[in-house]
């Protein structure tokens, strides 16, 4: 492919813009939960992108490419030292909670919010990206540059954890009874 | 596959995407066909899922954000170029200045000792391994003798009797503190390749080194991963270095 086909290809900066700062500012909201924080991060990965964008070879990729910024970008913001431990799916102990459909479409996006702050934060950028974008398991992984195992279990255990602060109750009895095969 | 097993799998599990497709999913979905009360719980568990994804997809965005994007990248894409070039330009003088002031000190405490020699010259081959650089490799005593004598080396060094017998592989001049360093090195037998070196000998004048050990015996020290020996033979101090030991050294310092 000669370079003025793959430029031609190349999307424009205001069109990547249209199409995912919406996204990309709930996904920084989830994992920062501050608006202005939120703008920042929005902000930084699209500057990012105008300056080394042009690095990107496979162009399907820009909106992967997008997350992945953000989030190392938020990442870099906290300075985290410590590494996240890793749980694989099979170690998750936790039982969901049982909440039920009408309780959340009764809840507004500031309860919502209240209740992602009560997450552990390592469990925020899988949680919000499960629910955000419908990327598949493999996506989030390399997005968040975790194992796809790790990505599951994150994920099971903060939807656990969210249902629990918006107000499930404990699960049922008979559920923890059952033994594992 | 139990029903608890399969909930904790389908616990994840989003309507309508590839997860189906994932193996975990579908055994796990297949075992909700057959099971009427794990798949009431998975029409539960989907209608909240697909409830929170609607709320997550409702956090409000900020008025003017997406306007304040789009300007802001015509100001971060020039001022950072400003910037660099100044920061640059200031770094740069900064750095001449330093040198300018602290380079004359560091000169003057440079460290002229003979162990601080003897560490440096060790590095040196500990660095190369088996094929330090040499400026000629030649098996040759004669040709080496020639060539460190021709560009302000030692071709007069003295080797001890246990090295005379030791095959050459090579010479090259260092230099330290403005003085010429001259190194032979030497082939043990211990390694088949034929140009390996494996035992390295320095030789400096002994006036070039302050507190350069006296005449008399080599004395021994580990530096480095290496065993050296040094001792001040005529006006010329040696040190010699190999990856063995002490005892592998002796043999050949008999004089």
């Amino acid at each position: 492919m000669s370079h003025t086909d793959e430029s031609a290809k190349r999307p424009n900066f205001e069109g990547l813009v249209e199409q995912y700062y919406r996204s990309l500012y709930q996904f920084a909201f989830s994992l920062a939960q501050s608006e202005s924080e939120a703008c920042d991060l929005t902000q930084q990965t699209f500057y990012i992108w105008a300056t080394k964008g042009h690095q990107l070879r496979d162009v399907s990729k820009v909106k992967s490419w997008l997350f992945t910024t953000l989030h190392r970008e938020f990442l870099e913001s906290r300075r985290r030292q410590t590494r996240f431990p890793h749980y694989e799916l099979s170690q998750v102990d936790e039982e969901l909670p049982s909440i039920s459909p009408a309780r959340v479409n009764q809840l507004d996006s500031a309860q919502l919010l209240v209740a992602l702050q009560q997450i552990d934060a390592v469990y925020h950028a899988p949680v919000a990206l499960f629910y955000l974008e419908d990327y598949a398991y493999k996506e989030i992984a390399e997005i968040l540059s975790i194992p796809m195992g790790t990505v599951k279990s994150r994920i099971s255990r903060g939807i656990a954890q969210l249902q629990q602060a918006l107000g499930g109750s404990p699960p049922a009895p008979a559920a923890k009874k059952e033994s594992r095969e | 596959m139990n029903r608890q097993q399969a909930q904790e799998i389908l616990r994840i599990y989003r309507p309508g995407t590839a997860d189906a497709q994932d193996p975990d999913f579908a055994a796990a979905l297949a075992l909700a066909r057959k099971d009427p009360e794990l798949d009431n719980w998975l029409l539960q568990q989907s209608l909240v899922q697909d409830a929170l994804r609607s709320k997550f997809r409702q956090i409000p965005i900020p008025e003017g954000l997406k306007e304040q994007i789009l300007s802001e990248r015509k100001v971060q894409t020039s001022l950072p170029l400003k910037r660099k070039l100044v920061l640059s330009a200031v770094c740069a003088a900064c750095i001449l200045l330093l040198a300018a002031l602290v380079l004359p000190l560091l000169r003057s405490h440079e460290d002229k000792s003979f162990a601080n020699f003897q560490s440096r010259m060790v590095k040196t081959v500990a660095r190369q391994g088996l094929y330090p650089k040499m400026d000629l490799e030649t098996n040759d005593v004669a040709e080496i003798r020639k060539f460190l004598a021709q560009h302000q080396g030692h071709g007069d060094y003295v080797l001890p009797n246990g090295l005379q017998k030791t095959t050459s592989t090579g010479c090259a001049i260092l230099p330290w503190q403005g003085k010429a360093v001259s190194m032979v090195c030497f082939n043990s037998g211990k390694n088949p390749a034929a140009n390996a070196s494996d035992l390295f000998l320095f030789v400096i004048n002994h006036a070039d080194v302050p507190k350069a050990p006296q005449a008399g015996k080599p004395s021994f020290v580990q530096t480095n991963s290496l065993t050296t020996a040094s001792w001040t033979y005529g006006d010329k101090t040696y040190i010699l270095a190999t990856p063995g030991d002490e005892a592998s050294l002796r043999k050949y310092l008999a004089l």
